[in-house]
């Protein structure tokens, strides 16, 4: 059972210190087994400081995600081998990701966040911004998938002929 | 004096160095997707089309080998037919160009391998000619296929084979086999147990298919959909009904039949054109009666014990 007022406080990467309650802690499933190792009763107020190697601006994005969804479901349901839509992203999450300043800097922003959600082990934010990289993907052009994910083209113009032969066997 | 002034200066330094040090903007490292975790790569490639894979592989050498590297996801739909034109569907992405040549084939599985290391279909539709190219163009094409369910469409004995063939790449799929022929009964009998079996002979020369053999095939198959039986009595449509009651997975069993056919049995058990719903006799009851403008298109909704029976027009 989790106290919605227990608070739990995170230190981040950059130094900084953030306290946050349980409520948003327990869909973070490093958090969780953090608390659980140290073995303190789920009472004991205040707990000892979590560490996480994320950073304070990307732990405040987190933060802001997980009190917007400190209600979803537990445990967060399994993949199951369906076909992925990624088009059921909710309103709130979209615009969240969208409000990420200059174009570059949301995509940065982006894998701070993909990072940090992996290593708090938040399968909801996971999830989300997989979809929201998937769409930003999906039928865009070559030189567009280059522009979103900031690749360089490293391929000789022989090697892009021959992978658009080899293309060639579908209908674009 | 000179001292203390060498030791002052020694701190100012110290100092500034401290000072530059605190307050040089931190660069920040520029994140690569290629630095993500891959089990989130993996994850991605999976919401991804199959002609947007393609065009993932022109961006550069790490989403080549990525895209080479992963498996393709789920796509509900697929499709392949060798008639007139050869046609097949990766969810809604169409391969062209194939023509079976034994050079073909090695340079399809090539390209195949460069684009996704498994791929699995919810369901998968095969219209085979029976061609032995196609057979062994399929069996190596579909290797790193899952299917969940497959359906096949046999019009002759040749296509039938190439089915029974290619279905034993698949031995965890659920399987519907539409036949448009009557291969005979000795044939029917040794098909494997079925989720759907149709049997829709579509020659001029119909073949009856004999209410023993009708139930033979009921006990073995999970769905049917038949034409061509023989009239079932009144006594044969309520063993039916009760077969399918008693069941504890849901099944169903569609019979094509003559309208008077139909119409007789609903007599023998007491039900009268001006029936309506909720009108009972014996176990069946009427559960809607729905009158379309034309009456041809009438249905009747029947229900005896767990059964559910529809009656209208095909």
């Amino acid at each position: 059972r989790i106290y919605p007022l227990m608070r739990v406080t995170l230190t981040t990467s950059d130094g900084a210190s953030v306290t946050v309650s349980r409520q948003l802690t327990k869909h973070s499933g490093f958090i969780e087994k953090a608390i659980t190792d140290m073995a303190v009763d789920d009472n004991a107020v205040p707990l000892s400081a979590v560490a996480v190697d994320v950073d304070d601006a990307t732990l405040k994005l987190v933060i802001e995600w997980l009190t917007e969804h400190r209600d979803d479901a537990l445990p967060y349901p399994e993949k199951t081998d369906e076909e992925r839509r990624a088009d059921d992203i909710p309103a709130w999450d979209q615009a969240f990701v969208q409000k990420w300043d200059t174009k570059e800097d949301q995509q940065q922003t982006l894998y701070a966040v993909i990072t940090a959600a992996d290593k708090l082990d938040i399968k909801g934010l996971l999830d989300m911004t997989c979809k929201t990289l998937a769409n930003k993907i999906n039928g865009k052009t070559v030189e567009e998938m280059r522009e979103i994910l900031q690749l360089e083209c490293d391929f000789t113009e022989e090697e892009l002929a021959e992978i658009r032969k080899e293309n060639a066997w579908c209908e674009n | 004096c000179t001292f203390r002034s060498n030791v002052n200066y020694f701190y100012c330094l110290i100092f500034s160095f401290n000072f530059l040090f605190i307050n040089l903007p931190v660069n920040p490292t520029k994140m690569d997707i290629l630095k993500l975790p891959d089990v989130f790569l993996r994850d991605l490639l999976k919401y991804i089309e199959i002609k947007d894979r393609m065009r993932l592989r022109l961006t550069c050498r790490a989403f080549e080998e990525l895209v080479a590297d992963t498996h393709a996801g789920y796509f509900n739909l697929g499709f392949f037919s060798r008639d007139m034109n050869t046609s097949i569907f990766m969810g809604t992405t169409r391969m062209i160009e194939i023509d079976f040549s034994d050079e073909q084939l090695e340079e399809l599985i090539d390209r195949r391998q460069r684009l996704y290391t498994g791929i699995t279909f919810g369901n998968f539709q095969f219209m085979l000619d029976g061609k032995p190219s196609t057979m062994e163009f399929l069996r190596e094409f579909t290797k790193k296929w899952k299917i969940e369910n497959i359906s096949f469409v046999a019009h002759n004995e040749q296509q039938l084979e190439s089915s029974l063939q290619l279905l034993s790449n698949f031995p965890g799929s659920e399987v519907s086999l539409a036949l448009c022929f009557h291969p005979g009964t000795e044939k029917l009998l040794s098909l494997q147990p079925m989720d759907i079996l149709q049997l829709y002979p579509t020659n001029d020369v119909p073949r009856q298919i004999s209410v023993d053999f009708f139930f033979t095939l009921l006990s073995k198959h999970k769905n049917l959909i038949l034409k061509n039986l023989s009239m079932l009595t009144s006594a044969d449509w309520k063993r039916v009904s009760l077969i399918i009651s008693e069941e504890a997975r849901e099944r169903s069993v569609i019979l094509l039949f003559d309208e008077t056919d139909v119409q007789t049995w609903l007599n023998e058990y007491g039900f009268t054109a001006s029936a309506q719903a909720g009108d009972t006799h014996g176990e069946f009851e009427i559960i809607k009666m729905l009158e379309a403008p034309d009456e041809n298109d009438d249905e009747i909704e029947l229900r005896y014990r767990k059964c559910k029976i529809m009656i209208g027009q095909s």
